[in-house]
């Protein structure tokens, strides 16, 4: 039915304006609803529609491997642009090839908002995390500890006023930890790290790369045995 | 002494079009690879290829007869890449003038490189989608690739929301 019959209808059938509002703002709704779905129809046609999801998951993670700053002043700050979330403002199917590919969502820096950061959570569902961070507080060694077994990939730079609260998530397993990258800045006295056999619960069977700037370490533990890389600055 | 000669194989295209083809040329795609490994007698009949055209073949062996010979990513290696997350948007100056194509064929590019498993190209096509896309506001992007905005405005304004605060990232 057209709006201009419509418009007949409700000036003959009702003298309420309030329910010939109620009315036309549903058919206006119901037009919307519409337009959209044939927008949406009219995508299908377009060439870049006939590229399957995990094609277009594979173009939005290059886009999201652009680093931030080419020289970053710090190198925790050298996480993926997200720039790439441009790509979810496009248009709806976009956005859900998007939503649904949990890799996408799986770079966590603190630099972020914490909302956003919990959202990142949930949208990497259960994809191992690479996280690049600034530990400057109780919070954010708070966030390193709840989410250590779900870590890979970790390049931190551990504020010294911090780093007992920090080293206190070393009892937490690291099942998939293959690198980590720590740097110790600030002033405060920081004891040597101790690597003992129970760091991590003991369960770092994939760390392959383990990085220390900023500190002593003490190197009798079974931690560093299955190591390719070892960097000690 | 003349070289030995190549084992030259023949494949068929969907739309009828044949093709004559070294066979190391051919390996370069990890699908027909298999193939032949599968066969053990000669045959004489042409692989079938039915997801693609005889153009975007003629485009993809042009790929192919670049790269003959160089190493093929191995799984460990694609696996390595990604995880130090080392690939870039970056593409040789060869690749970059052999996929200057209209975005047709580089859409048709993608989906027989993604078919007939030939992941270097596969990612010199994403790639160059990626480079499209890259710095560009949604609305460019729609107007790039012929799309219109089919989000509803309430649905609009959450994604505005959502994407505040990456903007200035």
């Amino acid at each position: 039915m057209s709006l201009t019959s419509s418009s007949h209808i409700l000036t003959q059938h009702f003298d309420s304006s309030e329910f010939a509002f109620k009315k036309i703002d549903e058919e206006v709704t119901a037009l919307r609803g519409r337009i959209r779905a044939l927008h949406s129809f009219r995508n299908t046609f377009a060439p870049i529609y006939r590229l399957p999801p995990e094609i277009l998951t594979r173009i939005f993670s290059f886009i999201s491997r652009t680093p931030v700053s080419p020289e970053p002043k710090h190198f925790y700050s050298q996480s993926p642009s997200h720039k790439w979330l441009v790509a979810t403002r496009v248009s709806q199917r976009w956005r859900n090839v998007a939503l649904g590919s949990p890799t996408l969502w799986a770079h966590i820096s603190n630099s972020y908002p914490e909302y956003i950061i919990k959202e990142l959570l949930q949208r990497s569902k259960a994809t191992p995390l690479s996280v690049r961070m600034y530990v400057g507080s109780s919070q954010d060694a708070h966030l390193i500890r709840t989410t250590l077994h779900r870590i890979r990939d970790l390049v931190i730079d551990v504020d010294s006023s911090v780093w007992n609260i920090f080293w206190s998530s070393r009892n937490s397993p690291a099942p998939l930890l293959e690198s980590l990258k720590i740097s110790i800045s600030g002033h405060s006295y920081t004891p040597p790290v101790k690597f003992s056999d129970s760091v991590f619960a003991g369960t770092t069977p994939r760390l392959r790369c383990l990085e220390i700037t900023g500190a002593t370490v003490d190197l009798e533990s079974s931690i560093f045995k299955d190591l390719t890389v070892l960097e000690l600055k | 002494m003349a070289a030995p000669a190549t084992q030259q194989i023949k494949i068929r295209c969907n739309d009828e079009k044949e093709f004559t083809v070294d066979r190391d040329v051919l390996e370069r795609s990890v699908l027909i690879k298999n193939m032949l490994e599968d066969v053990t007698e000669q045959q004489d009949a042409p692989i079938p290829l039915p997801n693609v055209s005889g153009p975007v073949m003629a485009k993809v062996l042009e790929y192919c007869t670049h790269h003959r010979g160089e190493p093929l990513p191995s799984a460990d290696t694609e696996q390595s890449q990604d995880e130090t997350r080392k690939r870039t948007t970056d593409i040789s100056e060869w690749d970059q003038k052999f996929i200057t194509v209209d975005q047709e064929m580089l859409f048709e590019i993608i989906l027989a490189a993604n078919y007939l498993d030939i992941k270097s190209l596969l990612d010199v096509g994403c790639k160059t989608v990626a480079n499209m896309i890259k710095g560009k506001t949604p609305e460019e992007i729609r107007k790039l690739f012929n799309i219109v905005n089919d989000f509803t405005p309430e649905e609009e304004a959450q994604i505005k929301k959502e994407n505040e605060w990456a903007e200035d990232r």
